[in-house]
């Protein structure tokens, strides 16, 4: 319990943030604890090695002479973006929309929001309108004798197919066999299948 | 126009103020000043030399850019180091997945006479060190010892990757840059106590993510540390 209290001050340490007294506390604490001391010693180890030393930095000279350039050059024409400097406009997504499409970029949720919502009603229009014209149908045919729209299977006239003649395969209503249909290319095998068994 | 001699004991808030009315010595000043820590701590939030050259160029143009219309408030050192921050997080997003990764960081983060050294003096005029292991010993490095460190290192660079890009900025203001919670505060706009809990989730993620390697027995006597636990 007693080193709880003190680990919870060893990052703090490392950070180079802690009070006179509580700084004084901890490295008494250390020189008693050794598990302490291991356990400051692996965060020193892990913080360090996440910043390991690097190479001092290089000559930033000649940098310095561009931007010192650079900063001649804005004197010289201010509308170059110097003297009164302001940060060129930079290209925002959405700035070459039109009118309302620019909404999309600077506040999407709100106008794919309501984007949805016109799609939705469109789409709610659209069923109701077409569920109500159903009804309408259905009813008018309820209501009307389905005699009156269709003519009676008695006066119904035979389908103008093309009456292929001889061969006796004539159905009673003078319509063509399906054999006459198949033959009709003249066709050996279904001539024989055609015909009867007894003759083949 | 001011002599150079003179502006190297200006204040930064007046330094800006000249560059905003075109001192190109204020600027010289200003940028031998504070080109150094920026390039040092991009060069680290982005792993390449080249990649932290042209980001320190961006951020001093737009020092540039904006010096006209600077107005005394808040510190100028924060402000800067905004900019970088700024810069390296635009980096971490569009560029890289693993900004600590790349080979060069690696090529080119080779210890320096085989030892654990501090991670480098603070920056003129910052309070304070970065925390890191003090070289106790000195002994000659042993090649296991270095491919252990490379080891440490990389897994270390890959626990820190996992962390928001705000908690990765806090720590190595902190732990590179040496600076205060306060002024890591103000740097990235953030209440103190957000800079401390930062800090303190980045140190716990590497502690517990690198506790295989650095729990291994025997990697503390190899390793420098403060002498005193041994």
């Amino acid at each position: 319990m007693r080193c709880e209290r003190w680990r919870s001050l060893l990052i703090e340490r490392l950070a180079g943030e802690l009070s006179g007294g509580e700084a004084a506390g901890l490295e008494r604490h250390l020189e008693e604890c050794p598990a302490c001391a291991e356990e400051e010693a692996r965060l020193r180890l892990a913080v360090a090695a996440a910043a390991p030393p690097l190479p001092q930095t290089g000559d930033l000279g000649a940098m310095e002479s561009r931007l010192v350039g650079e900063m001649r050059r804005w004197k010289e024409a201010p509308e170059a973006g110097g003297a009164q400097p302001r940060e060129p406009a930079r290209a925002k997504r959405g700035d070459g929309a039109p009118g309302f499409l620019s909404l999309f970029f600077r506040a999407p949720i709100p106008s794919y929001a309501v984007l949805m919502l016109v799609i939705v009603a469109v789409a709610g229009g659209f069923w109701m309108g077409r569920a109500q014209r159903g009804e309408r149908t259905e009813g008018a045919a309820v209501t009307r004798p389905v005699r009156a729209s269709y003519p009676a299977a008695d006066t119904l006239e035979a389908p103008s197919r093309p009456r292929v003649s001889g061969g006796g395969g004539e159905t009673p209503h003078g319509a063509p066999s399906w054999a006459q249909f198949t033959s009709a290319p003249t066709d050996g095998i279904a001539q024989a299948a055609s015909q009867p068994a007894d003759t083949l | 126009m001011h002599q150079p001699e003179e502006l190297h004991g200006a204040t930064d808030d007046d330094l800006v103020q000249r560059i905003g009315e075109g001192c190109e010595d204020s600027f010289r000043v200003f940028f031998q000043r504070w080109a150094p820590p920026l390039e040092r701590f991009l060069r680290r939030a982005t792993g390449s030399r080249e990649t932290s050259e042209d980001l320190v160029q961006e951020a001093f143009i737009r020092i540039l850019r904006a010096a006209p219309r600077f107005e005394r408030r808040g510190s100028v050192g924060a402000w800067v180091y905004r900019i970088g921050a700024n810069l390296a997080r635009s980096y971490w997003r569009h560029e890289l997945a693993s900004p600590l990764r790349s080979p060069e960081f690696w090529n080119g983060a080779a210890p320096q006479g085989g030892r654990w050294t501090p991670t480098g003096p603070a920056p003129a005029g910052r309070p304070g060190g970065a925390p890191g292991p003090s070289p106790g010993d000195a002994q000659p490095p042993t090649l296991e010892s270095l491919q252990q460190r490379r080891a440490i290192e990389r897994a270390a660079a890959a626990s820190l990757d996992r962390c928001s890009a705000d908690q990765r900025l806090v720590f190595l203001l902190k732990a590179d840059q040496g600076l205060t919670y306060e002024e890591i505060a103000a740097v990235l706009k953030c209440p103190v106590g957000t800079a401390k809990s930062r800090f303190h989730f980045a140190v716990r993620r590497l502690r517990q993510d690198l506790a295989d390697l650095v729990d291994r027995p025997g990697t503390r006597g190899r390793e420098p540390h403060d002498g005193r636990a041994s």
